[in-house]
């Protein structure tokens, strides 16, 4: 089979990575417009870059890795503080954010992606680029230069928390039911 | 039973396909446990493809950044550093296509106004001059002029796609495959050519069905319906099964499935050949198969059916075997 030219390989990538790596961009800057240019200024460096990396077989772990780097510096310019430096200490169980709390959305999407935000800044980074970039847990503790044992843990705590999460949605509406059969 | 912090790590991993099989017989014995630990297990796997669709559900313009992008690049003038056996490479296989598809409608347009291309991966999206949106699937064909005849849109198609048409009443959508000629009258549905028959499914909307070279033989086909074209017989029913669109869609669903049934959807979706150990196929009709898979890789839908049904799962000569262990 016929090789693709560098052109055609590169139009696929960007074909495939495009949206994932701006809804990646958007988890940080909140902004679809600078997720946008973030995302294309990385393309733009990597055609730059050439054969190298278009042909290497890390490349999504590279866009990812830039796309994230790119969005904490502009969350760094703009001001905002983006999340803090994670260390392997920091893996010390936080108490879960959500028990107790009166949730009334009913859609389980929408309270789950409220829940995804809600979770504690480092672990949300962790979940996010795992679910987002597909990347092996190496590659995460790599991009994000922490320890492998480090991913798998708030790989681990995101989950639970947002188990612990779904479970309060479903008492509560199993409560609105009990209460509109009372009534 | 709440699982502890060191079960949903396991859970994580064998989630993103990292377990060890230490750590996976771990969760087998946990999952075996209790039926409530299944109920548990699904939960996180839901949560888990929940967050996948939540974190990427935001649709952004890549055809329009890809043309921001392609005009940086060719004015930053790299694109013209390619090698000269490239561009010949290039020539080549763009006069190769057109051998093999352009025949039907070339008379028509003339040559150099044709658009050929071939689909890289699955759900290669294509938007053609008339607005409408063509979902193709990996090494579909597709030839289509640049601009459109103002009387007819005529364009070929060798493979499978999903097509939403533009309503333009004035000029038909018709789609020339190599057994069949099929024309649109109202909006969405599938084609499907394979090498002997043509398959046609209707999503909305109303499509006629004909025979390519006798055009008076054809049916119409409305929303719900399917029909198949094989030789000179049309053979219509209703769209019963979700997953043969599973390739645009990307969803598998399987509701009380026979395990022979899921194999045969799975080794289609993946190009694989997946197969039953004769022993197992003796036993098959009491393994029925619950499962939702979204967007998932082969490997991980395989640990899946594995887990529900305690088979085991080994490679030989390209065959992937299903087996009891």
């Amino acid at each position: 089979m016929r090789k693709n030219t560098l052109y055609e390989q590169f139009h696929i990538i960007f074909e495939q990575h495009y949206n994932p790596l701006c809804n990646y961009a958007l988890t940080f800057v909140k902004s679809e417009q600078a997720s946008e240019d973030i995302v294309q200024e990385v393309f733009m460096k990597i055609w730059e870059n050439g054969e190298n990396i278009i042909r290497a077989d890390g490349i999504r772990y590279y866009l990812f890795t830039a796309v994230r780097n790119n969005s904490l510096t502009y969350l760094r310019k703009a001001g905002k503080h983006p999340v803090v430096a994670l260390t392997d200490e920091d893996v010390v169980e936080e108490q879960l954010l959500f028990s107790g709390e009166v949730i009334k959305e009913v859609d389980y999407r929408a309270a789950l992606n409220n829940a995804i935000s809600t979770l504690p800044p480092k672990c949300r980074d962790v979940f996010i680029m795992s679910r987002v970039s597909k990347l092996s847990y190496q590659q995460i503790a790599t991009s994000q230069g922490i320890s492998i044992k480090t991913v798998e843990n708030q790989i681990g705590k995101a989950l639970k928390m947002l188990r612990a999460f779904a479970k309060s949605i479903h008492f509560w509406m199993l409560l609105e039911i009990f209460a509109l059969i009372n009534w | 039973m709440e699982p502890d912090i060191h079960i949903a790590n396991i859970i994580g991993k064998h989630l993103n396909h990292e377990a060890s099989a230490e750590e996976n017989a771990c969760l087998q014995e946990w999952l075996m446990a209790d039926p409530v630990n299944q109920e548990e297990y699904a939960a996180y796997q839901s949560i888990w493809q929940n967050s996948d669709m939540l974190l990427t559900n935001k649709m952004f313009d890549i055809q329009q950044a890809w043309t921001k992008i392609n005009t940086r690049i060719h004015t930053s003038g790299r694109i013209f550093n390619m090698h000269t056996w490239k561009k010949l490479g290039a020539a080549a296989a763009v006069i190769t296509i057109i051998a093999m598809v352009a025949w039907g409608f070339q008379r028509m347009y003339g040559p150099a106004a044709i658009q050929h291309l071939s689909a890289r991966y699955d759900n290669q999206q294509v938007v053609l001059p008339d607005g409408t949106l063509v979902h193709l699937r990996k090494g579909t064909m597709l030839s289509y002029p640049r601009s459109f005849d103002t009387k007819e849109r005529l364009i070929s198609l060798e493979g499978e796609g999903f097509f939403e048409v533009a309503a333009r009443a004035a000029a038909p959508f018709r789609i020339s495959t190599p057994l069949a000629m099929v024309e649109v009258l109202g909006t969405s549905f599938f084609v499907n050519t394979a090498a002997s028959t043509d398959k046609i499914t209707v999503s909305s909307g109303k499509v006629m069905f004909a025979e390519k070279n006798n055009r008076q033989h054809h049916i119409i086909l409305s929303a719900g319906q399917t029909a198949t074209l094989s030789g000179k017989q049309f053979t219509e029913g209703n769209v019963t099964d979700a997953n043969d669109q599973s390739w645009q869609t990307g969803i598998l669903e399987f509701r009380n499935t026979l395990l022979q049934e899921v194999v045969n959807k799975l080794s289609d979706y993946y190009h694989v050949n997946i197969v039953l150990s004769d022993e197992v196929k003796d036993v098959q009709s009491q393994l029925r198969i619950n499962v939702r898979f979204v967007h998932q890789p082969l490997e991980e839908a395989l640990e899946e059916i594995k887990l529900t049904t305690g088979l085991g799962i080994k490679k030989e000569h390209q065959r992937i075997i299903l087996y009891r262990p």
